[in-house]
């Protein structure tokens, strides 16, 4: 049988996938099967991979995602952090940002995770990078609607920080926005500063994704100008699950789609797999993935989480092809 | 349809050549991806398969060899990456090569730095003080042993190098070219000290194996190099070989050598890897040479790092470079000669500001990463390609066939910060002295190069390569004024073509001196025997080698080569010896001759010195087995005028002659017929580079579909 980094690796090369690749965002989940507060698991980076790495694998998820926080760009640009009911709370930024987050040590933490994950898992499950993206770091950084002066001062450090993170090899490198993206709907700006980073990440040959929440979910296509290598549609702002066919055509001319399914909810997300399966078929051009609707917190129900897994094995059995 | 597939690793650009069994080619680049070479390679190997609409196990199935010119031993040298070698040489010697020859701290550094004397620094040693150790010893120059080894006390200080953490070891003792017997005796003892089954076995490199030559210094670093990033470069090369494996190539992977040949990866020395890819260039450009009857030949290869320039002769590569500088150490390795300077598309644009704000160009390359301003990878400082791009001659949207997008702003950007504004000039001023500067700094080093060594420029044709040769070639030929230059249509990978022409061979060397001119008896050597037993050992060497490559003994082709010198001089001149081997003493007189020739040629007749008598000092045998290489395809001719299909939109550029921009005609290389003329100014984009031509200079295309570009 085929490892999640072979049926990954099917899905980036545009060949036919004969079961759905499953990679959900885990985060708070690992606190409860350590049974550790996230804070005390995220300052050892040791303890932090192995956890990522024992929960995928007793899930038997595809892939991994590290760098999986949105407050870790922020700090590494030097915004300070607090612990809120075990949920990192990024504090606004005093004075300017630091020119080299890449060096900075949460950084350094995160990568340190990342390198150690990638090196254990590299072998048979889908690695995947994620870094916040530049309007939503903006955003932690200088407040809602940054001026182009800060967006212009951002671009260095994203630089950085996607360098350091395409030397940990990932197989796509997933930049996280919010609704900061979105705002002022997509123009040249926004196409001229992802630019850069898909040049550094080509140079690495590094695929890379955009994963979108909190957006509406009438501007999601406009960031089809963007022209990334995949886009991955997280919850929206109203919370409610996107079902697939409102965003296939997003992924037309990407490697594919990948689409979050509610792990609370295992009818709907029945319903999402049915869905994204049929439009594969019917509407070839590109590949699909799914994904849990924002990250796994503790609060998720693990007997649905499995179910879920099962269901997306089971389309094997009943000979479904995606 | 079988292929073989050629690739050349830049500073900048890794080039591939695909020859097919039907005379076609393919030809892709890809950005040098300096933290994993393979990388970079197996990305380009995947667009060729697209290319050519197979998958990459298909292609690499049908792939009948990859040959491959590398800087991964260079790059290890350079980041230091080798491991931690202890030394054993004769007591007496080990400070050998902290000594150095001369001014050897100055080895390997660009002549502006080498006048900077108050802040030059020795190179950090490859072997430390503490990891070298003498042993008692001795071995006299006619090779008798004088003193003999005791195993006991070199298992002492053997202990001492592995205590103090040596990974390998490098056995450089004296006079061991003439006798190898105590360095064999070594690697026998720490062979069985340490054997291969236990996992503290350690590598061991003998001088009298790597470079059985004369001259300590520059044989113990050399053998010491060759130690140095022999590790680094077989596990990058075995890495290499499993993917290749694991995607379908079934055959071993092939070096192309500086020597100007190549060898599998098992059969190949780590030290004759280092500048092989501008070497496999030069001998394109002879090969090519052929089909236009050029004897003379000055090759140039502007990339986007450096810019290396070759001189061919009389239809042969016969200028051999006697101390091959690999990073900052002086080698004594039969390289041929190439000289690279910092000046490519990449070569960063600067203001010295000790020099009076004067505008300088290099030799620091913004490389592939970040790469120029306009590839918007973050870089900030202004190149030769941003100024390129700046004064319209390069498209920004075809830029590598339109697989790179290039931002002009950025561009204008980079050179108004960092040159426009400091200097008190406009962005377009700034950007036309960038290109000036490095068209002169290249004619003029080509100039050097040419006439320096006795020959006149106007005797030769230009081969103008590289990435950037097609863009500048009407900027720095005129420094030369040679009548012609030739733009080959592989130009851009021209070290990957240059790799599909080279003979698989291998120069095996040995130093052991002859008198064979005596001047008071007015006599030649006696001593046939003794000189032909030296050519037949490395013959012997030589066939025995080449057999493991998989070729019969009737395929292989031999030259000697011999240095030679007058009695009491101290330069030596080699020379192509007419006689493989010596029937009579007749035929030392023919070599004799052969060297007053040479010698007269290179110093003028009148500084000929028979009185001191001739020596040979050293013997070179080049082995070679040819491999056959397709002619040159001929395309039909297709009258003087482009086509119209062949002209796109025109482009506005600045041309000197007006200087001012004006609106350019701009033709597709692809869509041009042999014999199309061009008159400049104007543009030809091809896949993976821009031809601009001057105003005053005309562009043909010939039958083979490489530019010929004359002033008229």
């Amino acid at each position: 049988m085929e490892s999640g980094r072979e049926r990954f690796k099917l899905f980036l090369n545009q060949s036919p996938l004969f079961r759905p690749v499953f990679i959900p965002f885990i985060r708070g989940l690992l606190s409860r099967i350590e049974d550790r507060p996230m804070e005390t698991l995220t300052a050892d980076p040791a303890l932090w991979a192995n956890s990522l790495e024992k929960a995928t694998r007793l899930f038997g998820f595809d892939g991994v995602v590290a760098g999986l926080d949105a407050s870790l760009a922020a700090r590494a640009c030097g915004c300070r952090m607090e612990w809120r009911e075990d949920r990192p709370v990024v504090l606004p930024l005093q004075g300017s940002p630091d020119e080299t987050p890449d060096q900075s040590r949460p950084m350094q933490l995160g990568l340190e995770v990342t390198k150690r994950l990638f090196q254990i898992c590299q072998k048979d499950m889908a690695c995947i990078s994620a870094l916040t993206g530049p309007y939503t770091l903006a955003e932690q950084l200088f407040g809602k609607a940054p001026s182009q002066k800060h967006m212009d001062g951002i671009k260095p450090l994203l630089v950085r920080m996607t360098k350091a993170y395409c030397e940990t090899r990932p197989d796509v490198l997933m930049f996280m926005e919010g609704e900061a993206l979105t705002l002022t709907g997509i123009g040249v700006q926004h196409r001229r500063i992802y630019n850069t980073l898909k040049n550094i990440a080509n140079y690495y040959n590094i695929p890379v994704g955009l994963y979108l929440q909190d957006y509406r979910s009438d501007s999601i296509h406009s960031v089809s100008s963007l022209n990334m290598d995949m886009y991955i549609a997280g919850p929206c702002a109203d919370q409610h699950p996107l079902m697939p066919s409102t965003v296939w055509d997003l992924g037309r001319g990407t490697l594919g789609l990948g689409i979050g399914l509610p792990l609370d909810d295992l009818e709907t997300a029945k319903e999402i797999l049915c869905q994204g399966a049929a439009l594969y078929r019917d509407k070839p051009g590109h590949g699909v993935f799914f994904t849990s609707m924002g990250p796994v917190t503790r609060e998720n129900n693990l007997e649905t989480l499995h179910a879920l897994v099962n269901e997306i094995s089971n389309l094997i059995l009943k000979g479904d092809i995606l | 349809m079988t292929m073989t597939v050629n690739v050349d690793i830049g500073g900048t650009f890794t080039d591939f050549y695909v020859g097919q069994d039907d005379g076609t080619t393919l030809l892709a680049k890809s950005p040098t991806t300096h933290y994993d070479l393979s990388v970079g390679f197996l990305k380009g190997i995947r667009d060729l398969a697209r290319i050519k609409g197979l998958s990459l196990t298909q292609f690499l199935n049908n792939t009948d060899s990859v040959r491959y010119s590398t800087t991964i031993g260079t790059n290890a040298l350079i980041e230091r990456t080798g491991p931690k070698l202890g030394m054993i040489t004769t007591a007496g010697f080990e400070d050998t090569i902290f000594l150095g020859r001369g001014r050897s701290w100055a080895d390997g550094l660009s002549s502006t730095v080498n006048k900077d004397m108050s802040r030059i620094q020795k190179p950090l040693p490859l072997i430390s003080r503490d990891m070298i150790v003498g042993v008692r010893e001795r071995v006299d120059s006619f090779g008798n042993v004088i003193c003999p080894l005791n195993k006991e006390k070199i298992l002492e200080k053997l202990q001492i190098l592995v205590d103090r953490g040596a990974m390998g070891f490098v056995v450089c003792l004296l006079w061991s070219f003439m006798n190898p017997e105590h360095e064999q005796m070594i690697k026998t003892i720490i062979e069985e000290e340490y054997p291969e089954d236990f996992l503290g076995s350690m590598p061991v490199t003998l001088s009298s194996d790597v470079s059985p030559k004369s001259a300590e210094y520059t044989r113990f670093i050399t053998t010491t190099v060759n130690a140095y990033i022999h590790g680094v470069m077989a596990d990058e090369l075995n890495k290499l070989g499993v993917e290749l494996r694991e995607n379908g190539y079934k055959k071993p992977l092939v070096l192309v050598h500086n020597t100007g040949g190549m060898k599998k990866v098992s059969r190949t020395r780590a030290v004759l890897t280092h500048n092989a890819g501008p070497v496999a260039g030069l001998h394109g450009a002879l090969t090519m040479g052929k089909e236009y009857h050029a004897g003379n030949i000055i090759f140039s290869d502007m990339g986007g790092t450096s810019f290396d320039i070759g001189v061919i002769t009389g239809g042969r590569l016969k200028t051999y470079d006697f101390i091959p500088v690999i990073d900052r150490w002086r080698t004594n390795i039969p390289a041929i000669e190439i000289k690279s300077i910092g000046a490519g598309g990449g070569s960063i644009a600067w203001v010295n500001r000790l020099m009076e704000n004067s505008l300088e160009v290099g030799p620091r390359s913004a490389g592939s990463m970040p790469g120029p301003a306009c590839y918007d990878q973050g870089g900030k400082e202004p190149t030769v390609t941003d100024a390129d791009l700046v004064l319209g001659y390069l498209n920004p949207d075809n830029y590598l066939g339109g697989k790179m997008l290039l931002d002009p702003d950025l561009s204008r950007q980079a050179i108004d910060h960092y040159i426009a504004g400091p200097m008190g000039i406009s962005t377009i001023e700034a950007a036309i002295r960038i290109r000036r500067i490095v068209d002169a700094k290249m004619g003029q080093e080509v100039f050097n190069e040419v006439s320096l060594k006795g020959h006149d420029p106007r005797d030769f044709v230009l081969f103008a390569c590289g990435g950037a040769g097609a863009t500048h070639a009407c900027g720095f030929a005129p420094y030369l004024q040679v009548k012609k230059v030739i733009v080959p249509s592989f130009s851009p990978i021209f070290g990957a073509f240059g790799a599909s022409t080279v003979n698989c061979q291998q120069v095996w060397e040995k130093s052991r001196t002859f008198k064979v001119f005596q001047w008071n008896t007015q006599s030649y050597c006696e001593d046939i025997d003794g000189f032909n037993e030296v050519i037949n050992t490395l013959t012997d060497h030589a066939v025995r080698d080449l057999k493991l490559e998989g070729f019969e003994k009737d395929k292989i082709r031999f030259r000697l080569e011999l240095d030679m010198r007058y009695g009491m001089q101290y330069n030596l001149t080699r020379i192509i010896s007419p006689h493989l081997n010596i029937g009579t003493p007749a035929d030392f007189k023919d070599i004799c001759d052969k060297f007053t020739e040479q010698y007269a040629a290179v110093y003028t007749p009148e500084a000929t010195f028979p009185m001191g008598g001739i020596n040979v000092e050293c013997f070179f045998l080049t082995a070679y087995v040819e491999i056959p290489v397709p002619g040159m395809r001929q395309f039909e001719p297709g009258g003087r005028t482009p086509a119209e299909s062949a002209r796109l939109p025109y482009r506005k550029a600045y041309w000197s002659d007006t200087q001012d921009f004006r609106d350019t005609s701009v033709f597709a290389f692809s869509e041009l017929k042999a014999g199309n003329r061009i008159e400049g100014p104007a543009l030809v984009e091809a896949m993976e580079t821009t031809y601009v031509i001057e105003p005053g200079w005309r562009f043909s295309l010939d039958i083979f579909h490489n530019a010929v570009l004359e002033q008229v």
